[in-house]
C-alpha cells in the first residue's frame, strides 16, 4: 500500500496532448472516424426514424410493455444522434482540427460516440426480448441498412455447394 | 402430376399464405439461367449445357412468445437443356419449436428433411439421389446472466433412392453436454463433451457379400471454442479439441481438429474473412475424410445497390484407409447483386472449381487408374423477387 501511495504520489498526470507522435496518433483517430461517420450517421438516422414509427405504432396499439421499453430509449437515441450529427458534420464540413485543445475535445467525443445509436439500441431490443414483444418491433440493423452486418451474413452463406467429389470415382 | 405443375401450384400456395398470414410469412422466388462448363466432372471432353432454375424459398416463423414455431423450406428446380438426365428437384424443409420457460430453461426441438443429389458417375446415367432426414433437441439452463449450461442430441438418416446402393444407407446419433461463459458482453468461451455413433445396418462394401458393417464408427469428442467479438470491428468464431473416431476396421482417427474464423469489418463497406478449418467427417468413399480448407472472403457495397461477393478457398481432402486418395480443390466465387427495387434484385454470378486428384491403387490386377481430374466453370444470371 506504501509502495502504491508513493508511486501514484511522485507520477505525473501527463494526459495533454505534448508529444508529436501523440498528437499524430490522435490525428489518425479522427481521421478514422471522419472516414466512417456518414456511413454510421446514415444507418442510425434510418434507426431512429423507425424507432419513431415503432413508437407511435405501440401508442396506437396500446402495447404497455412495448411503450416502456421505448420511454425509457428514446431520449437517450435521440440525444446521442443529435452529438454524432454534429460531431460528424464538425469533422467532414472543417476537417481534423490542429489546434491542440479542439483536437483534444473532438478525439474524446469520437472515441465516447464511436458506435453511434447502436449499444442504445442493443438495450432496446434486450427489454423488448424480456417483454416479449413481437418481431416487428424490435430494431434490426440489417432491415435498416446496417452495411456491416449485411456484409458479414453473406459472406458467412458464401460456401461451396457442390460436394467434395471426384467424379468416375464410385463409393466404396 | 409433372414437375412443372407441382413448382405452378407451389407458387399459388405461398402468394395465396402471403395474403392471408402476411405477419409471420415470408419468402423468395428465384428464377434464372446458367451455364455449366462441365455437367458430369469429367476430366476429359467438357460437356457444358445451359440450365434454367426456379427456388421457391418460404419462412413461417412465429412470434418470440413462450411457445414458438419456426418452419422453414427451400426449393430447387434445374432443368438441363441437352442432358435431360440431370434434371433434378431439390428440396429442404426444418420444422422447429421453442419451448422458454422464464428465460431460464430453454428447449429447442427440430425435425427436417433433405434431398440431395450427387452428380452422376457417368455420362447417361442419372444423378444419385439420397434423403436424409434429421432430428434434435437442445435444452439450456441459464444459470445466471453469464453462464449456460446446455445438453444437445441429434439424430440423422441418410437413405439412398438406389437399390444398387442400399449399403450406403445410414443413421447417426450424437449427444453433446456442454457449458458456456460470457466474459464480456459479446463474447463467450465454452467447453463440450460429446459422444455419437454412426452405423451402417447394410454396411458392406459394394460387390461383397458378408454383412460385417466394416464402416460402423464412434465418436468421442471434446471440445473448446471461444466465440463473438474481440473489438468493435473484428469477430471470431473458434473452435478446437480431440476426436476420436473409431471405426471397427482399417484406420480409425484420435488428433486434435480445429475451426478458425476471423471477420474484420475494414471500412463499413468492406468486409473481409478468413479461415482455417481442419475438421474430418465420415466418408462413402472410404472410412473417414480429413478436411483442411483455407479461405478468404471479401464484401464490399458499391454505390446503394450493388453488392459485391467474392471467395477464394484452398481444400486439401485425405481419405483414410483402406481406399486411401488425396485430393486438392482450388473454388473461386463471384457474386453480383444489384437491388432493382426493396423487393427485387438481380444476381449475376461466375463460380469455378479445379481439382486435382491423386489415388492409391492397393488393388493388384487393378487396370484403370482411379484418380480423375477436372475443371468447372459455372456462370449465369437470376432475379429473385422477396415477398
Amino acid at each position: 500500500v506504501i509502495l502504491l501511495f508513493v508511486t501514484l504520489l511522485f507520477s505525473t498526470a501527463n494526459a495533454d496532448l505534448t508529444e508529436s507522435k501523440d498528437l499524430a496518433i490522435a490525428s489518425a483517430l479522427v481521421r478514422e472516424f471522419r472516414s466512417e461517420c456518414p456511413h454510421i450517421y446514415n444507418s442510425d438516422r434510418l434507426q431512429t426514424e423507425r424507432m419513431y414509427k415503432n413508437f407511435e405504432k405501440a401508442k396506437a396499439e396500446d402495447e404497455r410493455e412495448v411503450l416502456a421499453c421505448y420511454q425509457q430509449q428514446v431520449s437517450q437515441v435521440k440525444a446521442v444522434h443529435f452529438l454524432y450529427k454534429r460531431l460528424c458534420d464538425e469533422v467532414t464540413i472543417h476537417g481534423v482540427p490542429t489546434e491542440v485543445n479542439a483536437l483534444s475535445r473532438v478525439l474524446v467525443m469520437s472515441r465516447k460516440h464511436r458506435r453511434g445509436v447502436r449499444t442504445y439500441v442493443g438495450q432496446l431490443n434486450d427489454c423488448l426480448k424480456e417483454a416479449w414483444a413481437h418481431e416487428s418491433y424490435y430494431l434490426d440493423y440489417k432491415k435498416t441498412g446496417d452495411e456491416s452486418s449485411l456484409l458479414a451474413e453473406r459472406l458467412r452463406l458464401l460456401k461451396p455447394r457442390v460436394p467434395f467429389k471426384a467424379n468416375r470415382y464410385d463409393y466404396r | 402430376m409433372n414437375r412443372i405443375s407441382r413448382i405452378v401450384v407451389l407458387l399459388i400456395i405461398l402468394f395465396v399464405a402471403k395474403a392471408g398470414w402476411g405477419k409471420v410469412f415470408s419468402g423468395e422466388v428465384g428464377l434464372g439461367s446458367h451455364y455449366e462448363s462441365n455437367v458430369f466432372y469429367l476430366d476429359e471432353t467438357d460437356h457444358g449445357d445451359l440450365v434454367m432454375s426456379v427456388k421457391p424459398k418460404v419462412k413461417v416463423h412465429t412470434k418470440p412468445a413462450m411457445f414458438r414455431l419456426k418452419v422453414d423450406f427451400l426449393g430447387e428446380y434445374l432443368k438441363y437443356l441437352n442432358f435431360p438426365e440431370m434434371d433434378t428437384m431439390l428440396y429442404q424443409g426444418q420444422l422447429g419449436v421453442t419451448i422458454n420457460e422464464h428465460r431460464q430453461l430453454e428447449l429447442n426441438i427440430y425435425g427436417g428433411g433433405e434431398l440431395k443429389a450427387d452428380p452422376a458417375l457417368y455420362k447417361e446415367q442419372e444423378r444419385i439421389l439420397h434423403q436424409e432426414i434429421n432430428g434434435g433437441g437442445e435444452l439450456k439452463w441459464r444459470a445466471s446472466d453469464i453462464s449456460t449450461f446446455f445438453i444437445n442430441g441429434t439424430y440423422k438418416m441418410d437413405t439412398f433412392a438406389d437399390e444398387e446402393r442400399k449399403y450406403l444407407n445410414n443413421y447417426e446419433v450424437y449427444s453433446e453436454v456442454g457449458y458456456d461463459y460470457k466474459f464480456l458482453p459479446e463474447t463467450s468461451i465454452y467447453w463440450a463433451a460429446g459422444y455419437g455413433l454412426q452405423t451402417y445396418p447394410e454396411g458392406f462394401y459394394y460387390g461383397k457379400t458378408s454383412p460385417n458393417r466394416k464402416s460402423d464408427s464412434s465418436i468421442l469428442a471434446f471440445m473448446g471454442g471461444i466465440r463473438g467479438r474481440l473489438s468493435d470491428k473484428t469477430k471470431l468464431d473458434t473452435k478446437g479439441g480431440l476426436l476420436f473416431r473409431t471405426y471397427a476396421k482399417d484406420s480409425s482417427f484420435a488428433e486434435p481438429v480445429f475451426n478458425l474464423r476471423f471477420e474484420e469489418q475494414v471500412t463499413p463497406r468492406d468486409h473481409l474473412s478468413v479461415g482455417y478449418n481442419y475438421e474430418v467427417e465420415d466418408s462413402y468413399f472410404t472410412n473417414y475424410m480429413l478436411i483442411q480448407e483455407m479461405f478468404l472472403g471479401y464484401g464490399r457495397i458499391l454505390g446503394d445497390q450493388v453488392l459485391l461477393l467474392t471467395r477464394l478457398s484452398y481444400a486439401y481432402l485425405s481419405y483414410s484407409k483402406p481406399i486411401r486418395r488425396e485430393d486438392q480443390k482450388i473454388i473461386t466465387l463471384f457474386h453480383l447483386e444489384y437491388s432493382i427495387n426493396p423487393n427485387l434484385r438481380m444476381i449475376t454470378f461466375v463460380e469455378s472449381e479445379v481439382l486435382s486428384s491423386d489415388s492409391y491403387n492397393t488393388e493388384l490386377g487393378t487396370i484403370r487408374d482411379p484418380s480423375v481430374n477436372y475443371e468447372y466453370v459455372k456462370t449465369g444470371v437470376s432475379f429473385s423477387y422477396l415477398f
